[in-house]
């Protein structure tokens, strides 16, 4: 019989984007937040937000960073970078070009202390296999994030899969992101649309459209997503809401996929970091869009004890409630979880860089 | 994701015959110049001319249409970027003027069945009108 997973408890500072945009928090004022608040002890961050002129770190910023994790003890988890293949206008970058673009985010991620670099779907097989002696020499792990409108058995994570097995390497997986396993359409998105006076039927409508394309499965091919998304586009004209057709179409297709929770249990052997996407808490303490209970129970009874990131996108429409109590209540929700699953979610600083190391396989 | 957030307060300025205001990042992270797909502005309904357009940004002028050609250039999250243009004819000086804007924007990693992603991003709010001395 496997163990019980312990997962490491954490955030990202993409959280707070409302109050960090705002310049009402400066990144060391965030992470500064969490520390005090307990909501760590992993810590995430985006490079291209919170670092700015990201690739490019100077030694001062690292120095500073380091300091900043050693007296607050919290515990860097993942750095998320970007795989920006639609950088320029006149065309796509070639793979060479995109492997390139990527090097100098996963050394900077090396060298603030992340074991882990979150990267993205535009990168394919071949390129993560060109990025294996660099996270090698790095000792950091390549985590490409499955994202909605992707999921586990989508076919571009299956062919990454398939490499990655071939292929033998602790330093290449996944980062799962739990928005790929929604259950149902946030309900706060629904009263934001409400609030900005958004026609009533066409609030039925996209519920319905997102209840449709879930019968029907995650989509398997960018053709399925593309007909979802114009289906959505579709809707917003005809019910006069047509300048958010788009808005509308990335948020119902976009963010809210529709694979199983058990989907994730085929790639968890790979599972280098997770993203507990999240939307909303409601009064019960309950996730319900995001099914978080269903998912810490089957990591722990897998086994699986890497770090976790609990990463609030409500805020992309929800500007009433604070992202730290927010937060702090998904954590609370992700710990009960976990203990009526019979094990517990780690929050001590000292066992959680224990466990991850293990995770990591770094002695 | 953050259009109200677009239109910064208290940044509308006319000088002589160009008028310039100030806007935010309506996204979460830094993008390169090249994400900006075009800037529509209107004060009281009136367009001010496309054509006539600048962008500002980290030390760098451009006119807006030579954005999409920097990919070497970026927009970090929490700088403001300055647009300027020709001063609409009908739109005086001073007052309480209605102003909108429309960005389109290029998410650089998000691709979709219909090409890069590119977003329509609104805001419109009440300004005034300052006149730079």
């Amino acid at each position: 019989m496997t163990a019980l997973g312990t997962p490491v408890q954490g955030v990202t500072l993409y959280s707070f984007t409302r109050d960090f945009h705002a310049r009402k928090h400066s990144v060391e004022d965030l992470v500064r937040e969490v520390a005090a608040r307990g909501l760590g002890p992993g810590i995430e961050m985006v490079g291209f937000q919170s670092i700015q002129g990201f690739p490019v770190v100077a030694d001062g910023y690292v120095d500073w960073f380091q300091g900043l994790i050693a007296e607050t003890g919290l515990v860097p988890t993942c750095l998320s970078a970007n795989a920006d293949a639609g950088l320029r206008r006149d065309r796509m970058l070639t793979d060479d070009e995109l492997v390139d673009y990527m090097a100098p985010q996963v050394e900077a991620a090396a060298r603030l202390g992340f074991p882990v670099v979150r990267v993205q779907i535009s990168l394919t097989p071949d390129d993560m296999q060109r990025l294996l002696p660099l996270a090698e020499k790095h000792d950091v792990r390549l985590g490409l994030e499955v994202h909605s409108h992707q999921h586990p058995k989508h076919p571009r994570i299956q062919a990454l899969l398939e490499r990655y097995e071939q292929l033998g390497s602790h330093h290449l997986g996944f980062v799962p992101d739990w928005g790929a396993t929604l259950r149902e359409v946030p309900a706060t998105l629904m009263a934001r649309y409400r609030r900005d006076g958004v026609d009533e039927d066409l609030l039925r409508q996209l519920v319905a459209a997102w209840h449709e394309q879930d019968a029907e499965g995650a989509p398997m091919t960018e053709e399925q997503h593309g007909r979802w998304f114009r289906q959505v586009m579709g809707l917003a004209h005809q019910h006069g809401s047509g300048d958010r057709g788009i808005e509308m179409a990335v948020n119902i297709t976009g963010l809210f996929g529709h694979a199983k929770p058990e989907d994730w249990l085929e790639l968890l052997p790979w599972a280098v970091h997770m993203h507990g996407k999240f939307y909303e808490i409601d009064a019960s303490g309950d996730e319900p869009s995001v099914p978080v209970e269903r998912i810490v129970g089957l990591l722990v009874d897998d086994g699986w004890s890497g770090s976790i990131s609990s990463e609030w996108e409500g805020f992309h429409w929800n500007d009433w409630e604070d992202p730290f109590d927010v937060v702090a209540r998904m954590q609370a929700l992700m710990r009960r979880s976990a203990e009526d699953a019979g094990s517990r979610l780690v929050t001590d600083p000292d066992e959680a860089r224990s466990v991850l190391a293990a995770h990591h396989r770094r002695s | 994701m953050l259009p109200d957030r677009m239109i910064e307060p208290g940044t509308l300025e006319a000088a002589g015959d160009r008028v310039r205001i100030s806007i935010r990042m309506p996204w979460y992270r830094a993008l390169p110049f090249s994400s900006v797909a075009g800037v529509t502005w209107t004060i009281d309904g009136h367009e001010v001319s496309a054509d006539s357009l600048t962008w500002t940004c980290d030390g760098t002028t451009l006119p807006l249409a030579a954005l999409g050609e920097r990919h070497d250039l970026w927009w970090y999250v929490l700088d403001s970027a300055v647009v300027e243009g020709d001063l609409p004819a009908g739109v005086a000086a001073g007052g309480e003027h209605d102003v909108a804007i429309a960005l389109g924007l290029y998410i650089p990693y998000i691709t979709t069945d219909l090409g890069v992603l590119r977003l329509e991003e609104r805001d419109r709010k009440p300004m005034q009108l300052e006149v730079a001395a």
